[in-house]
């Protein structure tokens, strides 16, 4: 079963996202979470609970809390064999260079979407999986 | 007489013409020797030859001999009475002077020799070192006189004459003549130390100038002693004239240049210093004098270290230790000093070794006051922190601003999206569509603005740039946005991803911005749209030429085309930064923008970058 998370932490855009990737109906599990740190707390359980793990994170980089950033080095912490599977694809409002070059240092992150989210691209990437 | 007395007569005189100190002898008309003496004389070459019965011909009658010869042969002749001085040769280098005699008697010619041999070689002796002295005074220009006090009588040498450029033959040397030539403003000091001289009996000595007739100046050093009779009297003065014209006039230039050179120290802007080994200081100038605030009599018995402060003290005296002994030290370099008031002040130094045969004996400074400008710097300093500071929290603030700006217009555009799907009525497909298009426009706005503040901010950092991807990169966004009809496309671009070196971040607005009007402003009417792109390298400067038959732009209007925030079609859908961002871009990398453009007819925009392959740094 395939398996999609969105960290976002503005609802609209969690809202909309949802919906626009229900649509296309790739993915059977669509999990949505308006701050890293939860979605983080539920990778940790899934590990711990060999659960199902999302094949893709849709993540955003500004938010409260815990940013983008903070969130792919805790990622890290995680065991290699757990986390080297989860694809990672930045969805941002940034246009800051520098967000995009840093974000393709962490080993997970296979792209850097802009926002607003076209679906027509997230196909393409995913179908190459 | 008696016969006896008479032959005891004639015996004593030949005694006494023995015992004299010359020859005397008697020539017969036949040129035979009657008679000699037989003289005490030195032996000279007369002395073996003069034998009784010889003919004197032998002697006399040679080359060499030959004006002696026709004297004795006038005097046999005509039994005229001579004399005359004259030598005798043996051979060329063989001689003796002497003079002659001639006295005809009955029975020939009666001739007394004297040997004046000595005489004429003391004679010679005299004149060499009259020659040697003549020599000498005229390289030294010494020139010597006498005067006889007595007889008023002056003597002169010839460098004297030639001095005081007076006729040696036509003047007489007197102390009229002598006046004639002393510039008559020195005649009253001149006359007055002389006196002075003659009444205290002591030698004289002093310099006056000598005027001629065309204006010239000498300066003459006289130097002499007086000489006194047993009364006092003044009998002679003996004196020598040197001209030191020369001396003078270098002395005088060497004074003029010294205080040229003293008004030039005195009027730089940096103050100067000459100290010795032992930091005693040797010479400073006006400015220094300022510098410290201290007068020059004060500066006399003070040392370098005197005016350097207590932190600097110890590292400026290793200096000084370390150019002494030839190791390298500073040649410029800052430190505080405390003026003559106690206050420190920040002086920057350069300083100049003086070396002699290869040992430092002296050392010259250039001092410059900059205690204002360290004060302006420290300012500046803190200013441009202070700017830092406020660009970083700005960048920020844009960071920040445009991110919070853009998220709820992207979370709308995502809400539209969703609206489109879920629709099924036409006409609010339509109305999501212009909604969709004006959120766009303000993003793009954002966008343009955030833009505007990297480019103007970040640093160059140059790299290779595939401009070729580049270039295809952009097409391809531009195409998806304007699909409104086809545009041929001319792309030639013959350069290698590796060769064009340059910042990327500030050629990528460049090109999105030209193209992206060219896409734009297209004519709708024109059946053949087509934009013409090229890219070349040539002399290390890369030339981008972006060629469109669109809209073209007024003659009247392209002046302004670049400026901030100017819109210069109806079509325009952004806010009018992004030529602006083009020229700020070209500028930043040293480039230029060219504009050709035809109202109705099209544009053709020419830019180009300096190559910078020979840098791989950040600016």
């Amino acid at each position: 079963m395939k398996c999609i998370y969105l960290i976002d932490d503005d609802k609209i855009t969690n809202f909309v996202n949802e919906k626009l990737i229900k649509h296309t109906g790739i993915y059977e599990e669509i999990l949505v979470y308006n701050s890293g740190v939860k979605a983080l707390e539920q990778l940790r359980k899934v590990y711990t609970e060999q659960g199902q793990s999302p094949d893709v994170i849709l993540l955003d980089i500004n938010m409260p809390i815990m940013n983008g950033f903070e969130f792919l080095d805790e990622l890290a912490q995680l065991p290699i064999s757990f986390s080297q599977n989860i694809k990672i694809i930045m969805l941002s409002s940034s246009l800051d260079i520098g967000d995009k070059e840093r974000a393709y240092n962490y080993p997970n992150v296979i792209d850097f979407f802009t926002k607003p989210l076209a679906t027509e691209k997230l196909i393409a990437i995913v179908q190459k999986l | 007489m008696e016969p006896t007395s008479a032959i005891q007569a004639a015996s004593y005189l030949q005694d006494t013409m023995d015992n004299m100190f010359i020859h005397c002898f008697i020539i017969g008309f036949d040129w035979t020797l009657l008679y000699t003496n037989n003289t005490k004389s030195d032996n000279n070459i007369l002395s073996e030859r003069l034998i009784v019965g010889a003919d004197i011909r032998d002697l006399l009658n040679t080359d060499l001999n030959n004006a002696v010869y026709k004297y004795f042969q006038q005097g046999i002749e005509q039994k005229s009475r001579t004399s005359f001085r004259a030598p005798i040769y043996l051979t060329a280098d063989q001689y003796n002077w002497f003079r002659f005699k001639i006295n005809p008697i009955d029975i020939g010619l009666f001739v007394v020799a004297s040997d004046i041999s000595d005489a004429i070689a003391a004679q010679n002796e005299v004149k060499k070192h009259k020659d040697l002295l003549e020599t000498a005074e005229q390289i030294s220009q010494i020139g010597s006189w006498e005067w006889d006090v007595s007889k008023n009588q002056m003597q002169w040498s010839k460098e004297s004459y030639r001095i005081l450029e007076l006729d040696p033959q036509s003047t007489i040397p007197s102390y009229a003549n002598f006046l004639s030539r002393v510039h008559p403003d020195d005649i009253t000091t001149m006359e007055a130390a002389f006196q002075t001289a003659m009444n205290d009996a002591q030698p004289y000595d002093f310099i006056h100038r000598l005027r001629f007739p065309d204006g010239r100046i000498k300066y003459i050093h006289e130097r002499g002693a007086i000489y006194y009779d047993t009364t006092g009297a003044a009998l002679r003065c003996v004196g020598s004239s040197q001209d030191i014209s020369e001396q003078v006039i270098a002395e005088q230039s060497l004074q003029k240049q010294k205080l040229q050179y003293q008004q030039v120290v005195d009027n730089i802007s940096d103050g100067l210093i000459v100290y010795n080994t032992q930091q005693e200081i040797e010479f400073v100038n006006k400015q220094l004098l300022q510098i410290y605030g201290i007068s020059h009599e004060e500066i006399q018995f003070k040392k370098l270290e005197d005016f350097v402060s207590s932190a600097y003290k110890e590292p400026l005296k290793k200096q000084m230790l370390d150019r002494i002994e030839g190791k390298p030290a500073p040649s410029q370099f800052e430190y505080k000093a405390i003026d003559g008031q106690g206050k420190e002040i920040c002086l920057e130094a350069r300083v100049c070794p003086i070396y002699y045969a290869g040992v430092l004996i002296k050392v010259q400074i250039a001092v410059r006051d900059i205690t204002a400008t360290k004060r302006h710097e420290q300012k500046l300093l803190e200013q441009n922190a202070e700017l830092k500071k406020i660009n970083f929290e700005l960048d920020r603030f844009v960071y920040s601003a445009s991110h919070d700006l853009r998220s709820p217009l992207l979370s709308m555009l995502g809400l539209i999206d969703l609206c489109e799907i879920h629709s099924e009525e036409q006409n609010n497909v339509a109305l999501y569509g212009m909604m969709r298009k004006n959120i766009e426009r303000l993003d793009n706005a954002i966008k343009s603005i955030l833009q505007y503040s990297e480019s103007a901010r970040k640093a160059l950092c140059f790299e290779p740039i595939d401009i070729k991807a580049l270039i295809h990169e952009e097409i391809e966004l531009q195409q998806a946005n304007t699909n409104k009809y086809p545009i041929e496309l001319h792309i030639e671009i013959a350069v290698a991803a590796v060769d064009f070196v340059s910042d990327k971040i500030k050629i990528q607005p460049i090109i999105k911005n030209i193209l992206s009007n060219a896409f734009c402003y297209q004519r709708a009417e024109e059946t053949k749209k087509y934009i013409k792109i090229s890219f070349s390298l040539d002399n290390n400067i890369g030339t981008l030429i972006i060629e469109d038959n669109g809209e073209g732009i007024a003659t009247n209007k392209l002046d302004k085309i670049f400026d901030m925030f100017y819109r210069n079609s109806e079509q325009s859908e952004g806010i009018g930064l992004g030529l602006y961002i083009c020229k700020e871009s070209i500028h930043r990398l040293g480039g230029s923008i060219q504009t050709h453009s035809i109202l109705g007819k099209g544009t053709t925009f020419t830019i180009r970058i300096p190559n910078q392959n020979n840098f791989n740094q950040t600016i």
